[in-house]
């Protein structure tokens, strides 16, 4: 009788728990969706691909592994194409003397931690299949590539010219950003409701690209 | 009538099963071959560069494949021989980028060229080393590729006195090509006990050495080696590694500083007016700006050169830049956006870590000396990378060779690991 109770209560807290964590990703991509719609920054030439990506990762296919990797993979591409649009925009505010600015790529960040973390401490958590793990040494090979080169190119700018090599550390700050995106939203695109919700989002998203492109 | 369709149909009966398998070698086989000839004679067209005798084998490879493919027991067979997730996630990654393309015929025929050798050509090798001695035979047709194109290079710069290399006319591409050749080839021939073997190791060793125009040959020559010396567990392949490899600097050192494109000239950090820093370094800080704006969508596929001259900033812009000279790492993450480069670390990751199993399950010798071969070459691939890219028209084939050979040695000795 008290186990039962016990597993009741702990069923109740991850339903609730997995909701939250859905609606803080849903919300993130939300935010920066409306956001790069009004700005824009990366022109998209041929939004119809990527509208196409969308209907694929809606689609649920029966046969699960390969495809659904490359499902998983499409949202995840989908979703970083939407917050690149954001990185270059700013919120500024001012507190007593001083003006703070803030990406708003880093209110994304921030909800996505926050899903990412509620996800952690989720009770009865299964741990995900070795084909459904991120590759985080191929992660962590492509964050070395980008330091290295950087590493390798500051002596040599700063030595022949003074200045140049000071971008690098935008891009790796950048790079630090996506990578921890992938990082936070790929374990929670295993669940098929999310991955169909944010690629319904997506073909919104997309398609409205495409109609102001082709039409407008 | 009757009989010519029943005699075209038995190509690909269940009784004739050792066929399909015979006919992928043999175009395989004359995939790897012709390779070694480049474009020759026809590099200047646009066609021909795209419908080189090496890709029509190709080609003419997935056309059987297809028609196998149409009966279920192939199917299954070809099924199983599909290539890792990672290979697909790449493809996928390049094929979405093309939606930022500007010129979107180039992305789609990049994109072409990628499919046609990441699952065609993939395959093709892979349905080809069926059997250890098919396997035996591939590296055969590898060393034969690796022996055209350096005796070619030698002939043409020290005999014919051209400035070109071979069948290459680009340094960088002869380069990106002999590398992992040499890599894998020497490394195979090196393990054996046979003198003769041993003989034609150190003498392609040196002759690529020699015949190098740019550093990434004999840099990624010896990284390649190097991990074929800490692999192996014989004491007379470490003595003649070490000994070749000495005696392949000092020929770089001895032979090349008087011509016009040498391994020596290449590595100078900066250019002919000795105020500037080499075009290729400045290249490279370009395409990591380039991250910072378009960290995930990159350029697209192939379209680096429409963006890559606005992320100079104050940077100069000297143009004396030479054709191929590219950093294939940055590349890829400028193309394709950061989740490409991941992809294309996904890729290397998995091949890597099944190289790095087979050796550790291989017990016999002979088998082991597959592996580790296999392994120096995509090391040598990896560094090679660095100074060319080994997507090329004409440098793929090397890379697919080299992931096709990992796997499917993997195959025939080991289990798959999961990455």
């Amino acid at each position: 009788m008290f186990i039962k109770k016990i597993t009741k209560t702990n069923k109740f807290i991850s339903t609730r728990q997995r909701r939250a964590v859905a609606l803080f990703i849903i919300t993130g991509l939300l935010l920066s969706a409306v956001f790069s719609i009004f700005s824009n920054p990366i022109p998209i030439e041929t939004p119809e691909i990527l509208l196409l990506a969308s209907i694929f990762s809606i689609i649920n296919f029966k046969a699960k592994t390969k495809i659904t990797t490359l499902q998983k993979l499409t949202v995840l591409y989908l979703a970083s194409i939407c917050l690149n649009q954001t990185t270059l925009k700013y919120f500024s505010f001012k507190l007593a003397d001083f003006e703070i600015t803030i990406p708003a790529v880093l209110l994304t960040l921030f909800l996505f931690a926050i899903a990412f973390i509620l996800q952690k401490t989720k009770h009865n958590v299964t741990p995900p299949e070795p084909d459904n793990k991120l590759p985080t040494c191929a992660l962590a090979l492509a964050f070395a590539i980008i330091i290295c080169h950087s590493v390798l190119l500051y002596p040599m700018l700063k030595t022949f010219y003074g200045y140049g090599y000071q971008y690098s550390f935008k891009s790796i700050v950048n790079i630090l950003l996506f990578l921890s995106i992938c990082c936070f939203l790929w374990p929670e695109l295993e669940k098929t409701k999310i991955r169909q919700c944010l690629s319904f989002l997506f073909i919104i998203y997309f398609l409205t690209f495409a109609i102001t492109k082709r039409i407008l | 009538m009757k009989n010519i369709s029943k005699q075209k149909n038995n190509f690909l009966t269940d009784s004739q099963d050792s066929r399909l398998p015979k006919a992928a070698l043999m175009l395989a086989s004359a995939a790897i071959i012709l390779s070694a000839f480049h474009f020759f004679p026809y590099e200047n067209n646009k066609f021909t560069r795209m419908a080189n005798p090496s890709t029509i084998a190709i080609i003419i490879g997935s056309l059987l494949l297809l028609s196998a493919s149409s009966r279920k027991t192939y199917r299954k067979k070809i099924e199983n021989l599909l290539p890792h997730i990672s290979v697909f996630a790449y493809l996928l990654i390049n094929l979405l980028s093309s939606a930022f393309a500007f010129s979107f015929t180039r992305a789609l025929s990049f994109n072409a060229k990628l499919i046609l050798f990441f699952l065609a050509a993939y395959l093709l090798f892979n349905l080809a080393i069926s059997t250890e001695r098919s396997l035996k035979f591939i590296f055969g047709t590898a060393i034969t590729a690796a022996v055209i194109s350096t005796s070619a290079c030698l002939l043409s710069r020290f005999a014919l006195n051209i400035e070109r290399f071979g069948f290459h006319q680009s340094p960088y591409k002869y380069a990106t090509y002999t590398a992992p050749f040499i890599a894998l080839s020497s490394s195979y021939l090196l393990l054996k006990t046979d003198k003769k073997q041993k003989l034609l190791a150190i003498l392609l060793i040196i002759a690529a050495f020699i015949s190098a125009g740019s550093i990434g040959l004999p840099l990624a020559i010896i990284a390649g080696l190097t991990a074929t010396f800490i692999l192996t567990n014989k004491k007379s392949a470490k003595k003649t590694i070490i000994i070749t490899l000495t005696i392949g600097i000092a020929t770089v050192l001895l032979f090349n500083p008087t011509s016009k494109s040498s391994p020596f000239k290449d590595c100078s950090l900066h250019e002919l007016d000795n105020k500037n820093l080499k075009q290729r370094y400045i290249e490279w800080q370009a395409e990591i700006n380039l991250l910072q704006k378009r960290t995930a969508s990159g350029s697209a596929a192939e379209c680096i050169n429409d963006y890559r001259s606005k992320f100079y900033y104050r940077l100069p812009k000297l143009n004396t830049l030479k054709t191929f000279d590219q950093n294939g790492w940055l590349t890829v993450a400028a193309e394709t956006g950061i989740l490409g480069l991941f992809s294309f670390c996904w890729l290397f990751c998995h091949h890597f870590k099944t190289a790095v199993k087979n050796i550790k399950n291989n017990l016999s010798p002979k088998t082991k000396s597959y592996a580790i071969s296999c392994l120096s070459a995509l090391i040598a691939l990896a560094i090679a990378n660095l100074f060319s890219s080994i997507q090329f028209n004409g440098i793929l084939i090397v890379f697919v060779l080299i992931i096709a050979l990992i796997k499917s040695s993997n195959r025939l000795f080991n289990e798959v690991p999961k990455c």
